[in-house]
C-alpha cells in the first residue's frame, strides 16, 4: 500500500467575519491541503472543522461560500459568459440577477471583449480571471483564494489586491493563501506562516513585520554635511551608543514602474489583445448581507464616501485565539521573509518608537491603492454603460 | 476572422430577440405572399388548363428502384399540390415550422443547411453518376438538422436555475462540443443517411423494409450505446480527473444532484440521437411502404387487379405488424415416468458396470437427457405419421378477424437445399391444405381469415381458401356480393376455442383416392423420404395484436429505458473508477446484459458432470456464474425489442412496464450506490490519470 502523506499536522486557527486572513508557507506547506478541507474537497483524518459553524459538507454552507482554486480548472468547451451561467444557475439565481452579476464580473475582470471565445483558447492569466469572476458570482460572504495572483501579469496582480482589499472593506471574509510574500503582506490583516504542514507563526501584519529595534527617517534629499550632523545628534543624545547605521535613496517599486507604463500606453491609445485591464469592483458585491444592493455604483459612492467609517468596523475583530500557542521557529519566518526585508515604502508614515502594540485596523482609505482600478480603465469608462460599472474611487 | 468564432457570432445572432422578431415578420409575410399568389394563380385559367392536362404518376408500372425515391415522392407531392388549398396550406406548414425555427435559435443554422443543399446536394442530383452522393448529402442534411433543433428543444427543457438542470445541460454542451461524442453522433448521421443507399432496389420489398429496420434500427442502437457508455463514464471521471469537479462540488451542489444532473444529461442526448434515428428510420420505412412489392404495378395493387402480392401480403401481415406469438404446447412427462425410466437407464449401466455409483448430478443429468429426448420425439415426426399440435393462451375474441399465420420449420437429414417435403395441415373438418417446404427455413402459413367452400362430388371433405390463395379476394368478394351463399368467411376469432388452437401436421401429402367404383374411399398419406424434425422455437402461431405504429413507438421506448440505464451504469462505475476502467467495466456489464439470452440458452445446455460423470468444479463454477448473469439479466435479454419489431413481434406494454420497472429498479440502486460512494469520495485525491 502506498504510504500515506501527513500533510497537515496539528494545525488550528480561527478566521473571524469581516477579516482578510492569509495563509502563507512554501510550496508543500500545507496551505492548499488545509483550504480543500475547509471546502469539503478532503477529509481531516483527526481533529475538528466547522464552517459557518457546521460541517464543511454542509452544502447549505455552500451557499456563502466563493473559492478560487490554485489553477482555474474550467470547462474547455465553454465561453466565459457560458462559464458564469453554470456557476450561477448552481446557486439557483433568477434569469435577471445572473445577467446582471456576469455583465459586472465579465467587465471587473477585463473579459467582455472575450466573453464569446472559449476557455481553451484563454491565456493563463485570463482564466485566473474568469476563475475569480466565478468565484464571486454568488456574492459569497466568505471568500477562499487560493494562490490568486498566479499567472497573472501585474497589472492583473494589482488589480487582485485591490479587490481583495475592496472587498474586506465590504465586510467580505476572505482566506488567501499564497507563497508570493508581497501578495500576503500588502492585503492581510492576520496571517498563519505554514511549514512543513504545521503552523509556524500567526498574528498580524504589523505584529510580525515591524522591526522595533530599528528606526526609519524618510526627507527630502540631504546634504552629507546634514547627514553628518544627524548623526552627531543620534550619538549625543545615545551616549554614543547609536548612530545613524546607513544612508540610503528609495527605490521605486517594480510593480509601481510597470504600471505607470502601461498607464502611459494607455493614454497613448496604443491596444493590446486578450484580457482588458479590468474595471470597477463589481457593484452586486454587497456589504457581507445576503440582500442585493439596489444599486451598485450608490453603495460604492456610499463606502467610498463613508470610508472613515466601512460597513463593518473592522476593529472589532479580535485575533484568532491560538488553541495551541507555539513559541515562533524564528529561523524559518526569517528565511520565508528574508527576500522582502529591505522593501522600502514610498511614503511611509513615521512610526513613533512608543506606539503601542499594533492591533488589527482597517486600512485607511489612503493605503489603498484604489485608483490603480480607475487610472487603468479612463478610457473603458467612457464607454461604460450605466448601471453596470461601480463607481469609481476618487 | 476564424470559423469557430464566426459561427459563434452567427449563433449569437440567431439567438438574439431582434433577430428573431425580424425573421419572424419576413417569414410571415411570405406566407401571406404565397398564399395570395398561389390563390390567384388557381384562379387564372391558363393555369386551369394546365393543370387538367397534366400527366398522371410516371411511376406506375414501372420498377421503382430506391434511387428513384425522392424524385417520386416529389412528384407525388406536386400532383397532390394542384389546387390552392394544398398550396396554402402547404406554406402555413411550412411557415409554422419556419417560425419555431426560428424561435428555437436555428434561424441562421437552417439557412446555413439549406445553402448547403442548394449549392452541394442540388448540383449533384443533376447527374445520374453523383445522385446517390446527393442523397447521402441530403439525408446529412436532413439528420442533422432534425438533430439541431432536438438539441435545442432539449436546451430549452433543461434551462432555467438549480443544479440538476444546469449539470444536466452542462452535459449536452459537452455533447456537441467534444470530440468523442461528436466521432459518434457523425458516424450516427452518416451511416444513417448512406444505408438507403445501399439496399438492393431488386429484393423483395419485404427483406428490403426488414434488412432497412434491422440496420437501421439496431446499428442505431448499437452506436448511440457505446456512445452512452463512452460518454457517461467520460463526463464524470474525466471532471474528476482535469479538477474541474472542485470548482462545482464546492458550489451548493449535493452529491444526489450531481449525478442526477449527469445521468439527465446523458439520457436526455441519448434520447435525442434515438429520436433523431427512429424518425429516419421510420420515415424511410414508410416511404418504401409506399413502393410497389414484388407482383405489384402499384403500390398494394397487384398486376392481377386481384388482392394483395404475397410480398405485400407478408410485408403487411408478418412485418410492419405487431403480432403476439405462441409456441407450441411442448408435451408433459410425469415424475413417475420419469423415475421409471432412471431406474431402467440406471439398471443398464449396472449390467455392464456393477460398481457404478448413482448420484445426484447423475439424476439431474438424466432427467435433463430424458426431458430433452421426449421433446425432440414429440416433434419428430415419421413418414406417413401425423401429430396434433396445441397453442393455448391465444387472447382473441369470437370477432377478431386479424391475421393469423402460422410459422413452421422442418429439418431432415442434413437439409439438402434441392429437396422439398410435402407438408400437409389439417383443421377440424376441413380438407388439409399440403404446402411444398424447403428444409431447414422458416416457413408461414396463413391461417386466418379463410373463405371454406362447400364440399363437391370429387371433394368430399370441405375445401379452404387461405389469405394467400389468388382466388381469396375474388371470392370474398362473391361472397360479398351474396354469389356464394354455402360458402363462409372466418375470422380468427372463431378459429379460437377458448383460446385454444390444433392443427395436424403430417410427413407426406395427403390424397384421396377412389376405388375402381369411383367412390372417395378413407383419405392416405403419401409419405416424404425421411422422418421430419421441428427444432425448438419451430412452430408458432402468431395473430395481430396490434398496430405496427404504436409497436414502433414501444420498441423505442424500450431502447431509450435500455440506455437510460447504461448511462446509470457508466455514471455510477465513474463515481469510483478512471475512464479507462469504467468504461471496461461498463462496456462488459452491457455486453453481459445484451447476451443473457445466448448465455440463459447456453447454461441450460452445459453440462457440470466430467467424463467420468462426476462434477468439474471448474465447470460449476463457469455454470454458476453464467447462471447468475442469465438470471440478473433475464428481463433485459427477453426484451429484445429490435428483433421483435423486425420480425413483427409486439412488443407488448405490460413487457415495457415490467422493463420499465426492473430496469428503474436497477437505476435507482446504482444511483443510490453511486451516491453513497461519491459522498465519501475525497474529490481532491484522485489518482486515474
Amino acid at each position: 500500500m502506498r504510504p500515506r502523506v501527513r500533510a497537515v499536522e496539528d494545525v488550528s486557527f480561527e478566521i473571524m467575519p469581516h477579516e482578510i486572513f492569509g495563509l502563507l508557507g512554501p510550496n508543500g506547506s500545507g496551505k492548499s491541503t488545509t483550504i480543500k478541507m475547509i471546502l469539503g474537497l478532503l477529509h481531516p483524518s483527526k481533529g475538528r472543522l466547522v464552517v459557518f459553524g457546521k460541517s464543511p459538507s454542509d452544502v447549505e454552507t455552500k451557499k456563502r461560500i466563493g473559492y478560487l482554486p490554485e489553477e482555474s480548472y474550467l470547462y474547455p468547451f465553454l465561453n466565459a459568459r457560458e462559464t458564469l451561467d453554470y456557476y450561477a444557475k448552481l446557486f439557483e439565481l433568477d434569469p435577471k440577477t445572473r445577467t446582471r452579476r456576469i455583465d459586472e464580473l465579465l467587465d471587473m475582470v477585463g473579459l467582455s471583449a472575450a466573453q464569446h471565445r472559449p476557455v481553451r483558447e484563454y491565456s493563463k492569466g485570463m482564466q485566473r480571471r474568469i476563475g475569480l469572476a466565478q468565484a464571486l458570482i454568488n456574492d459569497p460572504d466568505f471568500l477562499i483564494l487560493d494562490e490568486p495572483t498566479t499567472g497573472l501579469d501585474p497589472i492583473g496582480t494589482r488589480q487582485v489586491k485591490d479587490l481583495i482589499i475592496e472587498l474586506g472593506r465590504r465586510g467580505k471574509t476572505v482566506l488567501l493563501s499564497s507563497h508570493l510574500l508581497s501578495d500576503v503582506e500588502d492585503v492581510v490583516d492576520r496571517m498563519v506562516i505554514l511549514y512543513g504542514g504545521k503552523i509556524r507563526d500567526e498574528g498580524t501584519t504589523d505584529s510580525l513585520l515591524t522591526k522595533h529595534s530599528k528606526t526609519t527617517l524618510e526627507t527630502d534629499v540631504l546634504d552629507d554635511e546634514t547627514i553628518a550632523e544627524i548623526d552627531q545628534v543620534i550619538r549625543r543624545r545615545s551616549g554614543g551608543t547609536k548612530s545613524l547605521l546607513g544612508v540610503t535613496h528609495p527605490r521605486q517599486k517594480l510593480e509601481e514602474k510597470f504600471l505607470e507604463i502601461v498607464q502611459k500606453a494607455k493614454a497613448e491609445r496604443i491596444e493590446t489583445s486578450g484580457a482588458g485591464s479590468g474595471g470597477a469592483t463589481a457593484s452586486f458585491l454587497a456589504a457581507g448581507t445576503a440582500g442585493e444592493v439596489p444599486s451598485g455604483e450608490a453603495l460604492i459612492d456610499k463606502l467610498v464616501s463613508s470610508a472613515p467609517e466601512p460597513t463593518h468596523e473592522r476593529q472589532d475583530r479580535r485575533p484568532a485565539k491560538a488553541v495551541a500557542p507555539k513559541e515562533p521557529e524564528r529561523s524559518v519566518v526569517d528565511d520565508l521573509l528574508a527576500d522582502d526585508e529591505p522593501k522600502p515604502e514610498p511614503a511611509p508614515k513615521p512610526v513613533s518608537p512608543k506606539a503601542p502594540a499594533p492591533t488589527p485596523k482597517p486600512p485607511a482609505r489612503d493605503d489603498v491603492d484604489l485608483d490603480v482600478i480607475g487610472s487603468l480603465l479612463d478610457e473603458s469608462d467612457a464607454d461604460k454603460k450605466d448601471g453596470k460599472g461601480g463607481g469609481q474611487t476618487p | 476572422m476564424k470559423l469557430g468564432e464566426f459561427k459563434a457570432r452567427a449563433d449569437r445572432i440567431q439567438q438574439s430577440r431582434g433577430f428573431k422578431l425580424v425573421a419572424s415578420a419576413v417569414i410571415v409575410l411570405a406566407v401571406i405572399g404565397v398564399s395570395i399568389s398561389a390563390y390567384v394563380a388557381s384562379a387564372s385559367p391558363v393555369i386551369q388548363r394546365a393543370v387538367e392536362s397534366a400527366p398522371e404518376s410516371s411511376g406506375v408500372g414501372a420498377t421503382i428502384t430506391n434511387t428513384d425515391a425522392a424524385q417520386l415522392m416529389l412528384e407525388t407531392v406536386l400532383k397532390d399540390a394542384r389546387g390552392p388549398s394544398g398550396t396554402i396550406i402547404g406554406t402555413l406548414i411550412v411557415g409554422a415550422a419556419a417560425l419555431v425555427t426560428v424561435w428555437l435559435g436555428l434561424g441562421l443554422t437552417y439557412a446555413a443547411l439549406g445553402l448547403v443543399l442548394a449549392l452541394v446536394a442540388g448540383p449533384l442530383w443533376l447527374f445520374d453518376g453523383t445522385r446517390g452522393l446527393s442523397k447521402l448529402v441530403i439525408g446529412v442534411v436532413v439528420l442533422a438538422a432534425a438533430f439541431s433543433a432536438l438539441m435545442q428543444g432539449a436546451r430549452l427543457v433543461l434551462s432555467g436555475k438549480g443544479p440538476v438542470r444546469a449539470i444536466g445541460r452542462n452535459v449536452l454542451s459537452e455533447a456537441v462540443r467534444l470530440r468523442l461524442s461528436i466521432v459518434f453522433i457523425v458516424m450516427l448521421i452518416f451511416g444513417l443517411a448512406a444505408l438507403p443507399g445501399l439496399l438492393d432496389a431488386d429484393q423483395p420489398l419485404r427483406y428490403r423494409v426488414q434488412s432497412f429496420m434491422q440496420f437501421g434500427t439496431g446499428g442505431s442502437f448499437w452506436l448511440i450505446a457505446l456512445l452512452t457508455v463512452f460518454f457517461s463514464v467520460s463526463t464524470v471521471s474525466t471532471e474528476q480527473r482535469d479538477k474541474i469537479i472542485w470548482q462545482t462540488m464546492t458550489k451548493p451542489v449535493a452529491a444526489w444532484k450531481y449525478l442526477l444532473g449527469k445521468w439527465i444529461g446523458v439520457v436526455v442526448l441519448a434520447g435525442v440521437l434515438l429520436a433523431v434515428s427512429s424518425s429516419g428510420v421510420f420515415l424511410f420505412v414508410e416511404y418504401l411502404r409506399n413502393q410497389p412489392a414484388i407482383g405489384e404495378k402499384e403500390a398494394f395493387i397487384s398486376y392481377a387487379d386481384e388482392g394483395l402480392s404475397e410480398d405485400r401480403l407478408v410485408l403487411e401481415t408478418q412485418i410492419l405488424s405487431a403480432q403476439r406469438t405462441i409456441e407450441a404446447e411442448e408435451p408433459v412427462l410425469d415424475e413417475s415416468t420419469i423415475q421409471d425410466i432412471i431406474k431402467q437407464r440406471i439398471e443398464q449401466i449396472r449390467q455392464a458396470d456393477p460398481s457404478y455409483e448413482f448420484t445426484s448430478d447423475t439424476e439431474t443429468k438424466f432427467r435433463e437427457d430424458i426431458i430433452k429426448q421426449n421433446r425432440l420425439l414429440y416433434f419428430a415426426i415419421q413418414p406417413g405419421e401425423s401429430r396434433n399440435f396445441m397453442f393455448e393462451g391465444i387472447d382473441l375474441k369470437e370477432t377478431d378477424d386479424v391475421p393469423l399465420v402460422l410459422r413452421y420449420r422442418i429439418d431432415s437429414s442434413a437439409n439438402e437445399p434441392s429437396k422439398q417435403y410435402k407438408i400437409s395441415f389439417g383443421l377440424p373438418g376441413l380438407a388439409p391444405i399440403v404446402r411444398n417446404t424447403g428444409l431447414g427455413h422458416t416457413h408461414t402459413l396463413p391461417l386466418a381469415p379463410l373463405i371454406i367452400l362447400p364440399a363437391r362430388s370429387n371433394e368430399p371433405i370441405p375445401q379452404v381458401l387461405l389469405p394467400d390463395d389468388p382466388n381469396f379476394s375474388r371470392a370474398l368478394q362473391l361472397i360479398r356480393a351474396g354469389e356464394l351463399p354455402n360458402a363462409t368467411y372466418i375470422r380468427a376469432g372463431e378459429m379460437v376455442d377458448q383460446g385454444r388452437f390444433m392443427i395436424q401436421m403430417s410427413n407426406g401429402q395427403f390424397a384421396y383416392f377412389a376405388n375402381q367404383q369411383g367412390q372417395i374411399v378413407s383419405p392416405t398419406i403419401v409419405p416424404n423420404e425421411e422422418y421430419l424434425q421441428i427444432p425448438g422455437g419451430g412452430l408458432t402461431l402468431s395473430y395481430s395484436a396490434g398496430s405496427y405504429h404504436a409497436n414502433y413507438a414501444r420498441t423505442m421506448g424500450v431502447l431509450w429505458l435500455k440506455l437510460a440505464f447504461l448511462a446509470m451504469l457508466g455514471i455510477f462505475c465513474s463515481t469510483f473508477l478512471s475512464f479507462p476502467v469504467a468504461s471496461m467495466v461498463s462496456l462488459g456489464v452491457f455486453l453481459m446484459a445484451e447476451s443473457a439470452g445466448y448465455i440463459s440458452l447456453a447454461v441450460s445446455n452445459y453440462s457440470t458432470l466430467g467424463s467420468d460423470d462426476h462434477v468439474n468444479f471448474v465447470k460449476l463454477a463457469i455454470s454458476a456464474i453464467a447462471y447468475s448473469v442469465s438470471w440478473i439479466f433475464n428481463v433485459y435479454a427477453d426484451l429484445k425489442p429490435v428483433e421483435k419489431l423486425v420480425n413483427g413481434q409486439i412488443v407488448g406494454g405490460v413487457d415495457m412496464l415490467s422493463a420499465a420497472g426492473v430496469i428503474g429498479t436497477w437505476c435507482l440502486v446504482l444511483f443510490g450506490a453511486g451516491v453513497l460512494i461519491f459522498r465519501r469520495r475525497e474529490l481532491a485525491i484522485y489518482s486515474g490519470q
